[in-house]
């Protein structure tokens, strides 16, 4: 079923290459995760309301901690488990490759764990953003199928690892509240937050 | 090539963050962080800066064929990036606006205190206030 999908969303490629060059620029390794921390800088800096300014701070410092966990989680795992990308498993003809041929695992998509790991993170703590930051990793997701050097199942898992990561994040959030808060006052003072 | 790629990034992340600083001090109403006295610039500014550094990762992959940055690698290089635009913005605006508001009286904290001082005033009078 797996690659039943992948060939069904990576065929939209094949069939428009158009869609696939300009997927291939939004899905590729930097365009996605810096519009992501632009939004967390802009969450930090350009909030008018107080109240909402130190939620969506402490919403910025929970989805650092969860995307750092989410590298370290998908490190683990690679190291665990490898899977090859679509491109080295199935046949040329049947593979519509516009990225250049990484070397690492396929599975979990690193590129999905991190976007939806920032996603779900923030989501918490601002709805409107969350939402905005899940069509990111969304159309960020279905790109990296489309463009094909990801299985949908890599990028299933990369949304399981970046959920169970922002689970971990939220709950050290919560254990160390003091230091985070610490963080918070310290940045005020400096007149940073 | 690996530092050509780190100083491009860098680069990037430094241009865009220096827009969205501006964008998001508009939007706050943090005059003193902004380098033009009206907003309608500074929006302006961000639009042009965000918009090249997008064009530029856009294009990434057919700019720069051979190596990668790596995700932790990424980070650590958004972050250098991130910090250098701060710390520009904030000495940009501070020698920028640094006639145009009058030494504040009133006891503003965090962010809301460069409504209408630079950073380098809030800095300086905050240690007044210590002596």
């Amino acid at each position: 079923m797996d690659i039943t999908l992948f060939k069904l969303i990576n065929g939209i490629s094949g069939k428009f290459p158009a869609v696939g060059h300009v997927m291939s620029g939004i899905s590729n390794d930097y365009f996605l995760p810096v519009i992501v921390f632009l939004i967390f800088v802009a969450m930090w800096f350009g909030t008018r309301d107080l109240k909402r300014r130190a939620i969506n701070q402490r919403a910025v410092l929970i989805g650092l901690i969860a995307v750092g966990l989410a590298n370290a989680l998908v490190a683990i795992s690679t190291i665990l488990y490898f899977r090859s990308r679509p491109f080295a498993v199935l046949p040329a003809e049947q593979v519509h490759l516009f990225f250049y041929h990484p070397t690492d695992s396929s599975f979990p998509s690193n590129f999905a764990t991190l976007l939806f790991a920032a996603a779900i993170s923030i989501f918490i703590y601002n709805r409107r953003m969350g939402t905005i930051l899940f069509v990111i990793a969304l159309i960020g997701a279905f790109g990296r199928v489309l463009i094909g050097v990801h299985f949908p199942l890599d990028i299933f898992g990369g949304i399981i690892y970046g959920a169970v990561a922002t689970m971990f994040a939220y709950f050290l959030g919560r254990i160390f509240n003091p230091v985070l808060t610490f963080v918070l006052n310290l940045t005020k003072k400096l007149y940073l937050s | 090539m690996m530092i050509k790629l780190g100083l491009v990034y860098i680069g990037c992340v430094f241009l865009a963050g220096t827009g969205v600083l501006q964008a998001a001090a508009a939007f706050n109403d943090l005059y003193g962080l902004l380098y033009f006295p009206k907003k309608l610039f500074s929006y302006f500014f961000a639009l042009i800066t965000i918009g090249i550094t997008m064009a530029v990762l856009f294009a990434w992959n057919w700019h720069f064929s051979i190596g990668i940055i790596q995700g932790a690698q990424q980070a650590g290089l958004f972050f250098i990036g991130m910090v250098l635009a701060l710390i520009f913005t904030l000495l940009a605006s501070s020698i920028l606006n640094h006639r145009r508001f009058p030494l504040p009286t009133d006891k503003k904290e965090g962010l809301d205190a460069l409504g209408n001082r630079t950073f380098i005033q809030a800095i300086s009078s905050y240690f007044r206030k210590q002596d």
